[in-house]
């Protein structure tokens, strides 16, 4: 086998590495390019045929993952978004983007309200600190679902993320507040008192005005009472999810102390933590989109897809 | 063609305009595009293909087979301008020669 043969081979497995669809549209058209290129270079000795290589490989590199994740956009459907077009598979979209924002919102809300609680009054930066998150993760999951909207003509659309994150911020600020050692409480097994306390009442208020809000805002008035208690209801399981895990795994570290403390412990205690709020963030996201997804599909506008 | 489309970047440039003349396959281009920028632009063949598909997609070039077939026997694959490719590439000259127009008027000539 000559170093011609040789080289084409190897470019020919760089290929191989390429999407299925484009592989199949432009691979073998590729290697004869590429071979033909080489073979001509080769009677004026090796540093061409160097020169060729050192030229294509980081450059097929680069297109090798620019075309994987091209594919990944178009299968998805995220490639959509960035053309204005309606996005498929919203629902799951949705659900995603809303469960890691508040997984990461949540758990910097806890670390700065923990700090809160320990070190001093930082009440005020624990109230910016979830404020700036939750505008984040409403914000994105609003946006996602505002470009498979009908309604996007609806100039308050902006509320839905500022109105979520202001009631995130007001909870946190509650929660410091009102924050009581939970440790002793899940040690002696009441934990169901945290369950069906106040939390619970506070944040299925949360999704009931910002599901009241979010539906109004894509559906319109007559969806307003469905999405209030869709968000709730997601809401309501969301934060029981939560707080039944929590409990566990406070059984699970025999947390007794007042307040966790922050070392060893506590990176699996926020670690944990953030995996509930994702998953809850996430049932809480899809409930809603599943509900805009319906609604969607019934509506009488053309060019909507869901 | 919408205004976004504009500027055309240099390689996207030169593709279209190789393929301005006539159709051309693959290494053909590869060549072209490196005589019509003198030697400065070379075009690796990943990068033709993911140009070229781009320009696929938007539809300013389109793929032709030739009946002749290739060294190893399968069919040619050539590329050639659509309407909308020669469109944009008029677009692209005639904002190159705008701007070329007014460096010339502020810019002292060369003796």
């Amino acid at each position: 086998m000559n170093h011609v043969t040789l080289l084409t081979r190897g470019f020919s497995t760089l290929v191989s590495l390429y999407p299925l669809h484009f592989r199949e549209e432009f691979g073998e058209e590729m290697e004869a390019v590429f071979s033909a290129q080489v073979d001509d270079q080769d009677d004026y000795g090796p540093l061409p045929i160097v020169a060729i290589c050192l030229h294509e490989i980081p450059d097929l590199l680069i297109n090798l993952l620019r075309e994987h994740l091209s594919e990944f956009a178009r299968r998805s459907g995220l490639g959509n978004i960035f053309q204005g077009k309606p996005v498929p598979n919203l629902l799951w979209w949705g659900a995603l983007v809303f469960g890691l924002g508040s997984g990461i919102g949540k758990t910097i809300g806890l670390l700065t309200g923990l700090s809160t609680l320990k070190f001093g009054d930082y009440t005020f930066w624990a109230v910016l600190a979830s404020f700036l998150s939750a505008l984040l993760f409403t914000g994105a999951q609003t946006w996602l679902f505002w470009q498979g909207s009908s309604q996007r003509e609806n100039k308050w659309g902006f509320l839905v993320p500022v109105v979520g994150a202001t009631l995130t911020s007001l909870l946190t600020l509650l929660l410091s507040i009102r924050y009581m050692p939970m440790g002793p409480l899940y040690d002696r097994g009441e934990w169901w008192f945290w369950a069906i306390d106040w939390p619970l009442l506070s944040t299925m208020l949360w999704g009931l005005v910002f599901g009241a809000l979010f539906g109004w805002v894509y559906q319109g008035r007559q969806a307003i009472f469905r999405f209030a208690a869709i968000g709730a209801m997601g809401r309501a399981l969301a934060f029981i999810l939560w707080q039944g895990s929590m409990a566990i795994t406070y059984r699970v570290f025999h947390i007794t102390d007042e307040l966790p403390h922050f070392v060893a412990v506590n990176v699996w205690f926020l670690l944990w933590n953030l995996v509930l709020v994702i998953l809850g963030g996430m049932a809480f996201g899809a409930l809603i989109g599943w509900q805009a997804s319906r609604e969607e599909k019934h509506s009488p506008m053309d060019g909507v897809a869901v | 063609m919408t205004p976004s489309d504009l500027p055309l970047s240099e390689q996207t440039f030169f593709i279209l305009l190789s393929l301005a003349s006539a159709p051309r396959h693959g290494y053909a281009i590869l060549k072209d595009v490196q005589q019509l920028s003198d030697g400065r632009i070379t075009i690796s063949v990943s990068t033709l293909y993911t140009s070229l598909k781009r320009l696929l997609e938007q539809g300013w070039i389109e793929r032709v087979e030739r009946d002749t077939p290739d060294e190893s026997g399968r069919p040619r694959k050539e590329y050639r301008l659509t309407r909308a490719g020669h469109r944009i590439l008029s677009s692209e000259t005639t904002r190159l020669q705008g701007l070329l127009q007014a460096a010339r008027q502020r810019l002292p000539q060369e003796p």
